[in-house]
């Protein structure tokens, strides 16, 4: 398969929801393995950021009165001058069609804020150099699946285990410890977790069952080759995201252990 | 009953704060921005019997606007008035403009944009503030979809080079800071 190439158009494309679900698969790998390609990302994300800040604000404006007056007299003379139609037909209605409430990335958005859907696609630099890479998977594409859910253990473990477990990953590559779960609004089981490579990179992780899968939503990217796991910022991003995405409470013991036992009926 | 014209009239006025904010973020005057919108109203108006129901109205709308601003250019230009003394002044406040940290060579927000050339800023304008997609942009601006997405590149670039504002962590959705 040929690689498409990752130029700045490609990856602002992507910051925009503008490519297909292979391409944005492509991309998410892309930043997952080169920090240097989600600033990037992050920076035209920033700039629409800025952009839409400064000036979305214009149509709050009050339209002058003159301006208002003018346009409304025309309406009504071009009103009474045009002959009236026949009945009206399907294509006699006009509306404006909804804005494109989704925006971005087909399976994943930082934009459908009206839609009151889980958003939070962010590219973050956070202060002590781990970046934030952020995710949603929509309800009409396929959402891409980061590497880190190819390991069969990881699976299981998100399946079974109960969160403060911890599991060693396939082939020495690394450990997993399962923190919390919770359900997103949708209702749908997530879990989150976090990742110690033994390649030294550390993520913390939040995953959501749909249907038969495990669907990673957010992958927060720590600084590499400490001891222990997450720090107090990458533990703020997630709880962010939750809150963006207005997921619910982290389960109780027994209520997770019904939650998992439940899984898939 | 029904009547097309008095729809479209109705539509119109409603869609005036939009039309309005994409005229004064073009053409950077909200006097100039006043005149082109209620110019392309009466285009619109007097023309609406080619408007063909179904398609886009606000699409048409924006057209027919920003083809009266690149008239307008024109016009400027034909009188030998230059355009890069095009209002630079704020037009939006200055809510989430940079702060310039010991550069002097950094811009406000408003004044960035106010500098990007006229067929940068139409594009961001359209994809990045009136939310349109790059083919809708493509089909407003009649020119290919490769073209708009290398001068929205462009643009973004620009725009960060010229204000030096990097990417911040505390700028996550719905987390609306006043600062840039």
């Amino acid at each position: 398969m040929s690689e498409p190439r990752l130029d700045d158009e490609m990856l602002m494309a992507f910051a925009d929801g503008e490519l297909d679900d292979d391409a944005m698969a492509k991309v998410e790998e892309a930043m997952a393995a080169d920090p240097a390609i989600a600033e990037r990302v992050a920076l035209f994300m920033e700039s629409r950021t800025v952009a839409a800040d400064h000036l979305k604000p214009l149509a709050d404006e009050p339209v002058p009165d003159a301006l208002l007056a003018a346009v409304r007299d025309m309406a009504a003379r071009a009103a009474r001058e045009a002959p009236a139609r026949s009945a009206p037909s399907a294509d006699n209605v006009l509306t404006f069609p909804k804005r494109q409430a989704q925006r971005a990335f087909s399976g994943t958005s930082a934009y459908r804020w009206g839609m009151g859907l889980a958003a939070s696609l962010a590219i973050l630099l956070a202060g002590a150099g781990g970046y934030l890479l952020g995710g949603l998977a929509g309800e009409a594409g396929t959402p891409t699946e980061l590497a880190v859910l190819g390991d069969p253990v990881l699976r299981t473990a998100l399946d079974t285990l109960p969160s403060g477990s911890e599991v060693t990953l396939s082939g020495d590559a690394g450990a997993a410890r399962l923190v919390s779960s919770f359900r997103d609004k949708a209702g749908a089981l997530c879990r989150e977790f976090e990742l110690k490579r033994a390649t030294g990179g550390n993520t913390v992780s939040i995953a959501c069952r749909t249907g038969e899968a495990w669907r990673t939503h957010l992958v927060v990217s720590l600084p590499g080759g400490e001891g222990g796991y997450a720090p107090a910022s990458s533990v703020a991003a997630v709880d962010a995201w939750i809150e963006a995405t207005e997921a619910g409470s982290p389960l109780a013991a027994e209520e997770e252990k019904t939650a998992l036992a439940t899984l898939g009926q | 009953m029904a009547n097309q014209q008095s729809d479209i009239g109705k539509e119109i006025v409603a869609f005036l704060p939009v039309l309005r904010r994409f005229a004064i973020s073009l053409c950077r005057s909200r006097d100039l921005a006043d005149d082109l919108v209620q110019s392309a109203c009466e285009r619109a108006l007097l023309g609406a019997e080619r408007f063909e129901p179904g398609t886009r109205l606000d699409s048409w709308l924006f057209r027919i606007l920003r083809n009266l601003w690149i008239d307008h250019l024109r016009r400027q230009k034909t009188a030998g008035i230059p355009d890069d003394i095009a209002d630079h002044a704020e037009l939006a406040g200055t809510n989430g403009d940079a702060e310039v940290e010991g550069r002097s060579d950094l811009r406000s927000v408003s004044e960035a944009i106010g500098r990007l050339p006229p067929e940068q800023r139409e594009v961001l304008l359209l994809v990045c503030v009136e939310d349109l997609s790059y083919k809708d942009t493509a089909d407003i601006l009649s020119i290919p979809i490769g073209t708009v997405m290398s001068r929205l590149a462009r643009a973004r670039k620009n725009l960060m080079e010229m204000t030096g504002i990097k990417p911040d962590v505390t700028r996550l959705p719905g987390h609306r800071t006043n600062q840039a």
